[in-house]
This record gives C-alpha cells, structure tokens and sequence, in this order.
C-alpha cells in the first residue's frame, strides 16, 4: 500500500468503530502506511515523510546516499525482483549506508556495498532487526549495532571489513543468527556486551573467525552470558592488513575463535577446523590489549567449552600464536590455547582436543548443554527511552563524527579542539556548517556533507561538541 | 639536535608503504603526521651541566620530550665516560623510564592514531638501552642494581615494538636478572626488583615460566620489606581481587589512600591513584573510590602539568558513555 492510499484510509474512517474495519483494510492495526522509493529517488527522502511504524519499500535501483532513520517502528524493506536488489553505494567516499537511532526499526534485504566507515549501524537503538542483507566492504564494519537491547541479526551475508564484519558493540540481548560472514579481519565480533547468542552462522576465510571481547577503555565494562553454538568456524587464515598500532592489528591470523576477557562464555557444538594457528584461544584482556582499565575484571570466567567437532587446527602456527606455542615446547598449533588465567573454567572432552594452559580447567559435567537457550533476546521488548538531544549529540558524535575525527589529534579530519576553538559557542553556525561543509583546508580532505542528519539533530551534536565535549 | 630524526623517517616510509594500498592518502597523511611528533629538540649542554640538565629534565614525568631528551644525555654522557658503571646503569634506567612512559602513551592510544610516533621514539630509545645493556652486562662483578637495572629495561624495551618470540626472550632474561638481583639484594632498585618479579610470575602464561602462586608469594614478600612502594600497592590489590580475596585487596587500596606522595614521582602517584580508585570502584566500594579520586583531583590541582590519562573517543569507540555522559 503506497502512501496516499494509507493517507485516505485515514482520513475516511474517524470513529471508533470504524477504526477497527480500517485496521483490517489497512493492513495492520497501527494503520502503518507504506512509502515506496523506485530507482532515481531519494531513500531518506521517504523517511523523512514517513511517520513511526511505516513500511519503507525500496525498489531494485543504485542509490548513493546515507539512510539516517531516527523514527520509531521504521521498517526499512528492500524489494528483490527477479534476483536484482536495492542497491545503496557509497562508492567509498560515503561513510555510512544506514544509520540507526530510532527503536522497532527493521532493515531488511538492502545491499548496501562501499562505506567507508559503516555498511548498517545502529547506535542506541533497541528492538532492532537487521534481516537478509547483504553488505559488502571495503568498510569498517558491515553491520555494527551499538549501545541497544533486543536485537536480532539474522540472514545475512558481510564480507569485506577492515575490522569485524558484525560487530555486536556494548549491547544486550542480540541473537546474531544464520550468517555468513567472510574476507573481513573479523567474522563476527562481541564487544563488553551481554546476553548475546551467535549460533549457526558460516564464518570463513577471515582473519580471525569469531571473538568475544572485554575491551578496555570503553564505558560499559564487563562482557557476559555469550553462548556460541552450531556455527561452522572454517579456514579463517587471511593475511591481517590492519594498520599498525590499529586495535585490530592484533587480530591474530589463523585462528577459529577468540574469547578475551569474557565470562560465561559457552561454545557448543561448533565445527571448527582448518585454522593455521588454533581452533580456540581463551585469555586474559591484558594479555592481547595490554591498555590499563582497572574497572574491569580482565579473566575470562566461568567458560565452558563443550563439545566441539576441532579438525586439523594448528598445522602452521603464525606470529604470536607461533611464539606461544614455541615457547611452551609444542611442535605445532592445538585445538584450544589457554594462557591458563581465569576462574571456574570447564572442558568437556579433553582427551579429544589438543590443548595448552587448561591444565587448571575442571572438567564439564557430562549433561551440561545449552540447547535449552533458544534465543538471549528478552520475551518481550523493551522500553524504548526517547533520548533527549543531549543524548542524540553524543550518540551522534560517536556514530558518525569518530570515524573521522578525534579530540586533540588528527585522524582523518582535524581534531575538535580545532573546531571548538573556531566556532566558539556558535552552535549554530556549525550544525549549518555540517549540512554544508566546504573545503576549508588543503592538508585535510573535504568533509561529506552530513545532510542526511535532521537539523535537530545536527544542532544536538554541535552543542555537544563546542559544550560538553572534552578530554 | 635531533636524535629522533633518522630512525622517525625511516619508520615513516615503512608505515605508508605497509598502507598505501588499503587507506589511501587521508592514511599516509596521518602517518606523516604523527611521526614527525617524534622529533624533539635536544642541545647538549656543556659537559660540566650535562648531568644537571639531565636529572632536571628526567624530573618533567609528565613531558615525553623531556625525558627523551633526559634519556638521550644521559646516553651521551655515558659514552664519554666509558669506565662509569654507574653512570652507564642511570642512563640505562633513564632510558627504561622514557620507553615506560611512552609504552604507556602507546597503551592508552587504544586505536593507534599515534602508532608512528610512538614507535618512532620507542626504536630510538631502545637502540641506545641496547648498548647500555650489554655494556653493563660485560661488567666483571655482579651488582644488584644494575642486574634489576638491566632486568627492567630487557622487560621494558620489547613491549611495543618487538614480536611475540622477542618479549617472551626478554621475559625471561628479565626474570632470570631480577631472581639474581634479588638473590644479592632482596631490596636491588629500592625494592623494585622483588615485587617485579613476583608480577613476572603471575602474568606470563602458565607455559611461559608463569607462576601465579609463586608471584603471589613474592609479592607478599615484596610489600612487608617495601610497604610504601605505590605501585607494588596497586598492582599486588589489582592480584588479590583478580584471586577474589577482596579484603586484602581492599585493603591494599585503602593503604593506598593513606600515602604521602613522593614529591618526586608526582605523575607515578597519581596513575597509581587513578588504578586504585577504578579498583575500589569494581569491588564495588564507592565511597573508597572517591576518597580516592577526591585525594587524585587534589594533586591535579596543585600541579596542572600532570597528565590525567583520559581516553578520548576514536573509530566510534571510547569516550564518554553517550547515555549518562559519564567517563569511563
């Protein structure tokens, strides 16, 4: 249903009765309208006429722009036909496809290909679906949901990342399910969040295939309650081509999975083989990310590894895991390479799998399993805060400024004690200066216009960063 | 002068051609950038002042070109008068307290934007430490000192820029130097030696030549003979609440409050303070954690020079928590 037809619905049927017959002509009982965009037009012009709880239908086309959704209960569907997709192309000078901050939203069978920072993001946005899309890089991260509850990702293909093609950031309560994730530096990563299911996905040919991670230096400081499960982890040996110093340079080639720093972390039932250094590394934060964050508890805990199909892991150990494996006297790469740290740590079927530093693990108990846990998202949705615009501003500033800019240093564009220091407290002119930048200085390159960005918005985050933001 | 200088550009090229391909010109840019941050000026003064200079400089704990350049005139200082062992073991010390506080800078930038430049300054150091190493490792006599001396830099030096294989040798050479050290003198480098070791043994990994027991043994150990030693204070709390013995570790923390810091070593203080404070924090003692930082804010107040060791947010990552707005 297009538009008009949803607006006539409306506008015919007012009284109370009525209202329920025109929930069933309508389509639903919210009487969502349905907006749709053909080849040639703009998508975040139809979300922006679009009102919460409408359907965005997205015709097979190339559209080069970014999507800024910041409605509630947008659901953003792109329409395949006859095998030709709706396809959003930043041709590698935009630096994001999708952008995210509303609640409820759906994004689903979008192709979205040459972001420079991220393919699909959501940041502070719960209740989220990001269903059957395909995002391909070269990007930093094809599908990164950050700071929300309740989100599934589901059915998708990623390739292409110079960091981890789904990064899971500071969240609660995701399933990331039926992927297939590969040519990245990462599969699929989970960073300090919590309640997160990564089950039945196919993550291969990457750096490094799957890793949950206690990173220091971030604002939520703990990672807990992960169960990696049924996901073929296979040949993740590509060649790391981070730059040096870069977080993710340290992304061990040839290695199935990583846990970090994580507690109750449970891997079950994972075919995990062909991978030049291990199958599975479990240590300490600080032993990889040596930054000091004493907030956190940098052992990985309570980690139980149940039964695993390990197939010809370590066979050519590289950089590290090779020193490691050197220095504790092996011949070769193991299935599982703990550095022996951490609490309360299990394994089931020793005897199966080669092994360093689980010496001191206990053995599983012969019925633990956790095929009972279908999904980590909560029963019910949950409550969807309306952010207040200081909030957007920094939400903002992390999403979309970060990616180029730091505060004191120069990263891609100038550091914001430059900004600040030319813009004062003009809040103002800077948001206009955001929709409409200009090349202002030959060492730095022209800043992408984010037009994209309601005015509230672009307000928000230039007061936060001439008010509030610091060092 | 620019002791900096050669190895920076070399460092520099290496980088952009390790880049080129995948990140393009913004990239190179950067790179270039942040390597020439490497470069300080450093005269050498008269040789009468060399050593006044140097010890006046290696006080600015909180200035990275100062102890770079402390650090270098030391070096040269010691080149002239070859037959000091002790002044080889000071510039050798100055030259592990330049790469330590770098290594640190280097931790902190958790998404490398100044990886050249740290790397840059790191190989520049550590090709002078080098020397000063092996030449008070040709020394006849053992000394205490200068074992842990040597111990502490072979620890030190690899952290950054050295591959795995590497800091897991020095590792153990470091291990080896400071269980010397310390079999000579329980109290070699003020005390320093003992409880290093004890943390040797409890970081490196179970088939390393790691120990927790062991570790924690001497760190006991350590903070009887050297109970004001702050750092062995916050490290041997950090170990007790790891091995869940929070009321010792408390208890570490809450001795922490109680120190008068040392004049001399007012940056060190205060990183310490700032570890013990988001210690308390963790086990879940605010009001210790405040007092703590209220007794941190206090210093930064009196000397505004000190570094607050803020991260800051880089790759939508870091910074403030965007919903409270609060500081990690």
């Amino acid at each position: 249903m297009n538009r008009l037809e949803s607006f006539h619905c409306r506008t015919i049927f007012k009284t109370a009765i009525v209202v329920a017959i025109a929930a069933i002509l309508c389509g639903g009982p919210s009487m969502a309208a349905t907006l749709a965009v053909k080849s040639g037009e703009s998508i975040q012009a139809a979300v922006a006429r679009a009102a919460a709880g409408d359907r965005i239908e997205v015709y097979p086309g190339t559209y080069h722009e970014t999507v800024y959704i910041d409605r509630d209960g947008i659901n953003l569907q792109g329409i395949v036909e006859a095998g030709k997709w709706p396809v959003l192309d930043g041709e590698s000078s935009l630096n994001d496809g999708i952008l995210v901050s509303g609640h409820g939203v759906t994004i689903e069978r979008m192709w979205v290909r040459r972001y420079k920072g991220n393919g699909i993001m959501t940041q502070g946005a719960n209740n989220y679906r990001i269903l059957r899309n395909v995002v391909e890089g070269p990007c930093f991260y094809a599908i990164f949901p950050q700071f929300g509850k309740n989100g599934l990702v589901a059915y998708n293909v990623v390739h292409g990342s110079d960091d981890a093609a789904i990064y899971i950031g500071m969240s609660d309560g995701v399933d990331v399910v039926h992927n297939e994730s590969y040519a990245s530096i990462i599969g699929i990563e989970s960073e300090n969040s919590r309640n997160i299911l990564i089950a039945d996905n196919y993550i291969h040919d990457n750096v490094m295939g799957i890793a949950t991670t206690l990173l220091p230096g971030l604002p939520v400081k703990s990672a807990d309650n992960l169960i990696i499960r049924s996901n073929y982890i296979v040949h993740n040996n590509a060649k790391n081509w981070a730059p040096p110093g870069a977080i993710t340079a340290g992304a061990i080639p040839g290695v199935g999975m990583l846990i970090l720093g994580t507690d109750h972390t449970v891997v079950d039932g994972n075919v995990i083989r062909d991978h030049d250094s291990a199958g599975l590394i479990i240590a300490e934060t600080n032993f990889f990310v040596p930054t000091p964050d004493d907030k956190m508890d940098p052992f990985p805990d309570n980690a139980q590894l149940l039964p695993n199909v390990f197939l010809n892991n370590g066979s050519q150990p590289a950089g590290a895991i090779k020193d490691l494996v050197e220095a504790a006297g092996a011949g070769r790469g193991v299935d599982v390479l703990a550095t022996g740290k951490g609490h309360d740590n299990c394994v089931a079927e020793r005897a199966a799998i080669t092994s360093l530093g689980i010496n001191r693990y206990a053995d599983c108990a012969p019925t633990a399993t956790s095929a009972a846990v279908l999904t980590m998202r909560p029963k019910d949705p949950v409550v969807n805060p309306a952010y207040t615009p200081q909030q957007k501003g920094r939400l903002t500033y992390l999403a979309v400024c970060t990616g180029c800019h730091t505060y004191d240093s120069k990263l891609i564009g100038p550091p914001m004690v430059v900004v600040k220091a030319l813009y004062g407290k003009d809040a103002l002119r800077l948001a206009d200066w955001i929709a409409k930048p200009t090349h202002k200085r030959p060492d730095y390159p022209e800043m992408p216009p984010q037009n994209y960005l309601p005015a509230d918005v672009r307000l928000a985050v230039a007061t936060y960063i001439l008010n509030e933001l610091s060092h | 002068m620019s002791f900096a200088a050669t190895f920076n550009h070399c460092v520099t090229a290496f980088c952009i051609l390790l880049l080129a391909g995948h990140f393009g010109a913004q990239a190179q840019t950067r790179l270039e950038d942040s390597a020439k941050d490497a470069l300080y000026d450093c005269p050498m003064p008269p040789l009468d002042t060399a050593a006044a200079t140097a010890t006046k400089l290696s006080a600015a704990q909180w200035d990275k070109n100062k102890l770079g350049c402390a650090a270098d005139l030391w070096f040269a200082l010691a080149e002239r008068k070859t037959s000091d062992p002790m002044l080889k073991m000071q510039a050798l010390l100055a030259t592990t307290s330049y790469i330590d506080h770098v290594n640190l800078l280097a931790s902190l930038d958790l998404y490398g934007v100044h990886q050249p430049e740290w790397t840059a300054r790191i190989h520049h150091a550590a090709e002078h430490g080098k020397v000063l190493e092996e030449r008070l490792g040709a020394l006849p006599v053992d000394d205490a000192n200068v074992l842990a001396a040597r111990a502490l830099y072979r620890l030190t030096w690899p952290a950054k820029i050295a591959d795995t294989k590497t800091q897991l040798a020095e590792s153990g050479a470091a291990l080896e130097l400071f269980a010397k050290a310390v079999a000579l003198d329980p109290k070699a480098l003020h005390g320093n030696a003992l409880w290093l070791l004890g943390r040797l043994y409890y970081d490196l990994p179970e088939f390393a030549g790691g120990d927790p027991a062991k570790g924690i043994k001497l760190l006991e150990e350590a903070c009887h003979s050297t109970p004001q030693n702050v750092s062995l204070l916050r490290y041997s709390a950090y170990v007790f609440i790891q091995e869940r013995d929070v009321p010792r570790g408390k208890q570490r923390l809450a001795d922490m409050l109680k120190m008068k810091p040392d004049p001399a070593n007012l940056q060190l203080f205060t990183d310490e303070l700032k570890g013990a404070s988001e210690l308390a924090e963790r086990i879940g003692d605010l009001s210790l954690a405040r007092q703590i930082t209220v007794k941190r804010d206090r210093l930064f107040t009196a000397h505004p020079e000190l570094l607050r060791r803020l991260g800051s947010a880089a790759n939508m990552h870091g910074g403030v928590d965007p919903i409270t707005g609060k500081d990690d």
